[in-house]
């Protein structure tokens, strides 16, 4: 466990600054400092390998220049919590922590991310070959670069040692964060809700707690032992609870693009899944200045930049490489074939806890739809139809894999479907907050407003 | 008919918190019971990844001490040593980036495999097999 000390430690110089500069709150700005070195290091991954500058140069000016940024701007995100709220639900998601003691061997943990952190910490020139070599085509070199990043920087902080260890350290305490993220972002959507009682907030703060824990629940392993997907599904939900389901205004908007901006140059999954989100929240967000909807696109632009680079550099997905998109069109049997059998694996893993989110979602359409819509809370629908797009992506991209299906979809199926989870998780917190924390003065009839109306003027 | 839909609400308010509760406790205790002794098909998980850790790390050691930093090496991937395809991803990541790693036996001042052994000093029964090139 005290591996875990030193990546905390650098994490904490590269991303604490900046963050408490921006939220001044110092429990909110610790939760997500994990997140903003991470970004800072995706960036200048970006930026090394577009000009063959070392790594480290690039983390240490674009963290200096945030700083300066936000001294000399000021900017304000009011996004406050109390410390007894954010360090329950971070207590909450902290299991995951203990899998420090655990030998690091996993094959994407070793094979993709920590073998593009020793690129990335070989410098931007070596990094650009490495990810346009066709001997190294297998490691997907196409993947984004934030936690491979993150560990370049703390290998290189720490003296340069390529130390699966401290690669896992590092992947243990940023997945800790999301998740904690998650929990988090459920209750600050929830703010309004839980304000009309004195035990709303312990209330929330609980089931957002077990919604974190939860979060980490599925393919368990996977969360402790160096794959990425558990950490960008939680900061992806996190952001979609922001952008769809909280009540709008720009503070929530920015800390929601923030979370989607690092799912989305985690891994290639989270792009589609996140172009979706951001279209949605774009059609949400449709009365709010053209700040506010271009902010709303910023993660998608970084993640597109990403792709241009690597694709750039000569790196191909396998998708792209041997996808098998024409036979899909054609309607070829070897591929239609395989549609029954991956939307029944998909459907196995998804159906619990889908049934059970959309009979809380149901009911509280019924008896709880006025509370929220009076609370500036969107609508689940949102979410439907975003898990509707997704789990349509999914299918596809299993159906055009040039892998054998079955093996895929045993070795992937599992993590692949965690966004999709974490994002029924938090519907189901949501609703179960909704449902047990009555309003003060419990009004059957009240005006219903949109949720435009609902929301705090934006600042210009 | 107000007090029978007072309770109705009631009634469906409990039934949203009962299934939530029960819905999200059951991931959150398997994720406490696998972090706590995580297993892999009923077998430790630790076993198999502290037998494979220390592989790697003994044969990234031996690669070190054996292969001049800089030199060119070739790594055969159809090699079906112990672990199969493993050990052709794993060495060209360890080789990486002391050394360059290249595309035939030609190009290579060494050429680099891992080999099944029952030598007791070797790395948890494998062995790393290092070939000058003519």
């Amino acid at each position: 466990m005290s591996s875990l000390l030193v990546p905390a430690l650098w994490l904490t110089v590269l991303g604490f600054p900046a963050s408490w500069l921006v939220l001044r709150s110092v429990p909110v700005a610790a939760l997500v400092t994990p997140l903003v070195a991470a970004l800072v290091c995706a960036l200048a991954a970006m930026a090394a390998v577009v000009t063959h500058t070392p790594l480290i140069v690039w983390v240490i000016g674009l963290t200096v220049a945030g700083l300066g940024g936000a001294l000399r701007w000021r900017p304000r995100v009011r996004v406050h919590l109390p410390a007894w709220q954010v360090a329950v639900v971070a207590l909450f998601a902290s299991p995951v922590l203990v899998m420090a003691r655990v030998s690091p061997y996993e094959w994407d943990a070793r094979s993709i991310w920590w073998f593009h952190a020793e690129w990335f910490q070989a410098g931007g020139a070596r990094a650009g070959d490495a990810i346009g070599s066709p001997l190294l085509a297998w490691s997907h070199p196409d993947y984004p670069p934030l936690i491979s990043a993150t560990v370049a920087t703390m290998w290189r902080l720490t003296g340069g040692h390529a130390d699966a260890k401290m690669a896992l350290s590092v992947s243990l305490v940023v997945t800790w964060s999301a998740l904690a993220s998650l929990g988090v972002a459920i209750v600050w959507a929830l703010r309004r809700v839980t304000s009309a009682r004195p035990w709303g907030a312990p209330v929330a703060v609980a089931v957002a707690g077990l919604a974190a824990l939860a979060a980490s629940g599925f393919a368990p392993l996977a969360a402790g032992t160096g794959y990425v997907d558990h950490l960008w599904s939680a900061w992806f939900a996190a952001a979609a609870v922001l952008l769809v389901l909280a009540p709008l205004d720009r503070d929530t908007t920015f800390v929601g693009v923030l979370f989607l901006a690092a799912a989305m140059l985690t891994k290639n999954e989270a792009m589609a899944g996140g172009l979706g989100l951001v279209v949605l929240a774009t059609i949400r967000h449709r009365r709010r200045g053209r700040l506010d909807l271009a902010l709303l696109w910023v993660p998608v632009v970084l993640a597109v930049s990403w792709a241009a680079i690597a694709h750039g550099l000569g790196a191909r997905s396998d998708l792209m490489q041997g996808g098998r998109f024409r036979e899909l069109l054609h309607g070829d049997d070897p591929v239609l074939d395989q549609l029954p059998y991956t939307v029944s694996w998909l459907r196995d893993l998804v159906q619990g806890m889908a049934v059970a989110t959309a009979v809380v979602s149901a009911t509280g359409a019924l008896v709880c739809w006025g509370r929220r819509r009076r609370s500036g809370l969107g609508s689940d629908l949102w979410l439907w139809a975003w898990l509707a797009g997704d789990l349509t992506v999914l299918v596809v991209t299993y159906l055009i894999s040039p892998y054998e299906p079955g093996w895929l979809l045993v070795t992937s199926a599992g993590r692949t479907t965690l966004a999709p989870m974490m994002v029924l998780i938090a519907m189901m917190a949501v609703g179960a907050v909704l449902a047990v924390v009555p309003e003060a003065t419990e009004p059957d009839v009240a005006p219903v407003e949109a949720d435009t109306a609902q929301s705090r003027p934006a600042r210009s | 008919m107000q007090s029978a839909l007072r309770w109705l609400r009631i009634v469906a308010r409990a039934g949203i918190v009962v299934i939530a509760v029960v819905a999200l406790a059951g991931p959150a205790s398997h994720a406490v019971s696998t972090f706590r002794r995580p297993t892999q098909g009923g077998l430790s998980y630790r076993a198999e990844a502290d037998l494979w850790s220390a592989r790697f790390a003994c044969i990234a050691r031996e690669i070190a001490e054996q292969v001049p930093s800089g030199t060119d090496v070739w790594i055969d991937p159809s090699s079906q040593a112990i672990g199969g395809g493993v050990w052709y991803q794993r060495l060209t990541e360890t080789a990486f980036p002391s050394h360059q790693v290249v595309a035939s036996p030609d190009q290579a001042q060494y050429q680099l495999t891992v080999e099944a052994t029952s030598d007791p000093a070797a790395c948890k029964g494998v062995q790393l097999v290092v070939t000058a090139q003519p």
